[in-house]
């Protein structure tokens, strides 16, 4: 009797992590979500060896099978310059998850190191740097990042930042609730006590009994990000041709949308489907960290 | 023996409101006026109810908060007048262990990183010397050394307690604050934790500040006692001296209703009225003549008492002190 008992003392660090797992993929919306992360970044990841035509997907016009509809060829039917869709959709998801990445990355970098700093100190500091972020919320954030697209030139990395400035401000809001809260818990006073920096105690005590609402967020967010993308591309703010983007392509497939239905159909369907999977992950993790939830699957 | 640590006329007000319509701020009056000293090897009780503002002298020692007025030296060094680098040296002197061990422990992090976290800070251990300091610790504590990579939330609370023991000595202070480290335990590890804190103490040769409202807690561990009422420190004495001859009227009150398990004992319980006043508005002269109930004299509503050295290291706060003594 003793002996298992002792093996299953040494391995409870893991464990509570299959616990947790377990818990997420209980849901099986969250597991589809899951499904379709992954396999979107199979394709993202192995574009060149998955898509039929990858010349045609980086760009390459192929004038002769000008709006050709689905068909053994083109699956997805060819766009208004004989490219195939579904090539291109595969291409596209590339630069989607590497935006939403890169975009998630930079508003957790500068939001929540902010939202500790105001949480934890409190006072004239908070007061500065939440004045700040309602600033910035105040605005709408869709026009400000046109604002800001427009004042830098249309491209990629234009959208980018154009997408992050307005959108940091909701994690120092959510880091910061957290700090506030576990400032007053007495393993931090314990660390004062001890002269443990204030920067140890923010990174070290505060920052990773806050990461579970930083995560769910940000795995919704990159779902948003891929919307917000997309939407810049629609308004040709975003992506310029000949890279493929899926809100490029729904933009210039709008005019098509009676006769040849595919043309803006099947990239308007990965934009969904992929914000939908984003979505159920995010909601299933949500789930799993909220104790009182988890009662609800039991 | 030499005095560890000294405060003189420790204050601490909190402000209360922060709208701007309220031109005048009121305050707290947490700790008001208490000075006292601890020698070394000695353990000194601290009681009194929620809310006297004992916790909050805890927290001014340890340089958590600062006094509003007042000086606090640990061993001749003014604590708040230190530099950075010397205020480290005396950290390095000076253990915490709070009264929920539940919240005390990081939940993130494992239990060898929370008792190694002082050495890190203060020493230039590493590696194998750093774990054999924890492990050294922890069957100090009774614990064994197979818990150093689980978590908090797999221990037990009285085993949670012994971790923050194991935290606040792991550096060889001199001087601990027990912040009421007992009293969300239930009585048969109470007990355990308190005799682990006893002998720890004979030991390593520690001084205790022990906070605590539970007087049986105190009357076990404590070699002097202080008692206090909002903010106030109305008693000073040896144990034998609270228990057996208190002075003050709300000693007298506190010892009296201590229950005792012989039912053929008679005794006269002297229960007080009313609740105690709000630390905003302290009642003038002695803040416990709206309760006392021995308050006659005009004296006691006017002035505020000071304390009265009684002889034998026995201090009361409070007028009509020469009457009885």
């Amino acid at each position: 009797m003793k002996a298992p008992k002792k093996e299953a003392d040494k391995e409870t660090g893991g464990r509570e992590y299959w616990r947790g797992l377990h818990l997420v993929l209980r849901n099986p919306l969250t597991v589809l979500g899951l499904a379709i992360i992954i396999t979107l970044t199979l394709i993202a990841v192995f574009a060149p060896q998955i898509a039929p035509y990858p010349d045609q997907g980086r760009g390459a016009s192929n004038l002769k099978d000008r709006l050709a509809p689905p068909s053994f060829d083109h699956f997805l039917g060819t766009d208004d310059l004989g490219r195939d869709i579904l090539s291109r959709i595969i291409y596209g998801a590339r630069v989607s998850l590497k935006s939403a990445i890169i975009v998630v990355v930079i508003v957790i970098a500068i939001g929540t190191p902010l939202g500790l700093i105001a949480g934890y100190f409190g006072g004239r500091i908070d007061e500065v740097i939440m004045r700040m972020t309602d600033a910035i919320l105040a605005f709408p954030a869709l026009l400000l990042a046109i604002a800001i697209v427009a004042a830098l030139g249309p491209n990629l990395t234009n959208a980018l930042i154009a997408i992050s400035i307005p959108w940091w401000p909701w994690y120092t809001r959510l880091t910061r609730g957290q700090a506030i809260s576990l400032r007053e818990r007495q393993f931090v006073e314990a660390a004062k006590a001890i002269g443990v920096s204030d920067f140890r105690i923010m990174f070290r005590h505060i920052l990773p009994n806050c990461l579970s609402p930083i995560i769910v967020q940000a795995t919704l967010d990159m779902g948003y990000v891929i919307l917000s993308i997309a939407g810049l591309g629609f308004l040709g703010l975003g992506t310029q041709p000949p890279t493929p983007d899926w809100g490029v392509m729904l933009s210039n497939g709008r005019e098509f949308v009676l006769y040849e239905w595919w043309y803006p159909t099947f990239p308007g369907l990965a934009i969904f489907i992929t914000v939908l999977g984003f979505n159920f992950v995010g909601d299933g993790l949500r789930e799993a960290s909220d104790p009182r939830m988890r009662g609800k699957f039991r | 023996m030499s005095v560890v640590l000294k405060l003189t006329n420790v204050r601490k007000y909190f402000p209360t409101t922060k709208s701007f319509s309220q031109r005048k701020k009121e305050y707290v009056k947490a700790v008001e006026d208490v000075s006292f000293i601890i020698r070394e090897g000695e353990t000194v009780g601290l009681v009194g109810e929620s809310g006297c503002g004992k916790t909050t002298v805890g927290r001014i020692i340890l340089r958590l908060i600062a006094p509003t007025a007042g000086q606090v030296s640990f061993r001749d060094q003014d604590l708040f007048a230190l530099r950075k680098e010397e205020l480290r040296k005396t950290r390095k002197k000076m253990g915490v262990v709070f009264q929920d061990p539940y919240s005390s422990l990081n939940p993130r992090m494992s239990i060898q990183e929370i008792v190694a976290e002082p050495l890190k800070i203060h020493t230039n251990l590493k590696g194998l010397e750093l774990q054999e300091r924890v492990v050294e610790l922890l069957k100090q504590v009774g614990l064994k050394e197979d818990c150093l990579r689980r978590y908090p939330h797999e221990f037990s609370g009285g085993q949670r307690q012994r971790i923050a023991i194991a935290r606040a000595l792991v550096l060889n202070p001199a001087f601990l604050v027990l912040d009421e480290p007992t009293s969300a335990l239930d009585v048969s590890v109470q007990a355990q934790v308190l005799n682990l804190i006893i002998e720890l103490q004979k030991e390593l040769n520690l001084t205790y500040l022990f906070i605590s409202h539970d007087l049986i807690v105190v009357e076990y561990i404590a070699d002097r006692i202080m008692v206090m009422y909002l903010g106030r420190i109305v008693e000073i004495g040896s144990t034998d001296k609270i228990f057996n001859h208190p002075i003050h009227p709300y000693t007298k009150a506190l010892i009296s209703v201590i229950p005792i398990p012989d039912i053929c004992q008679q005794r006269k319980e002297i229960f007080l009225e009313g609740d105690v006043p709000s630390p905003v508005n302290v009642p003038s002269g002695c803040s416990f003549h709206t309760r006392c109930p021995e308050a006659k004299e005009e004296v006691c509503k006017r002035e505020i008492p000071i304390l009265k050295d009684l002889g034998q290291e026995h201090y009361v706060a409070c007028h009509l002190a020469k009457v009885e003594s």
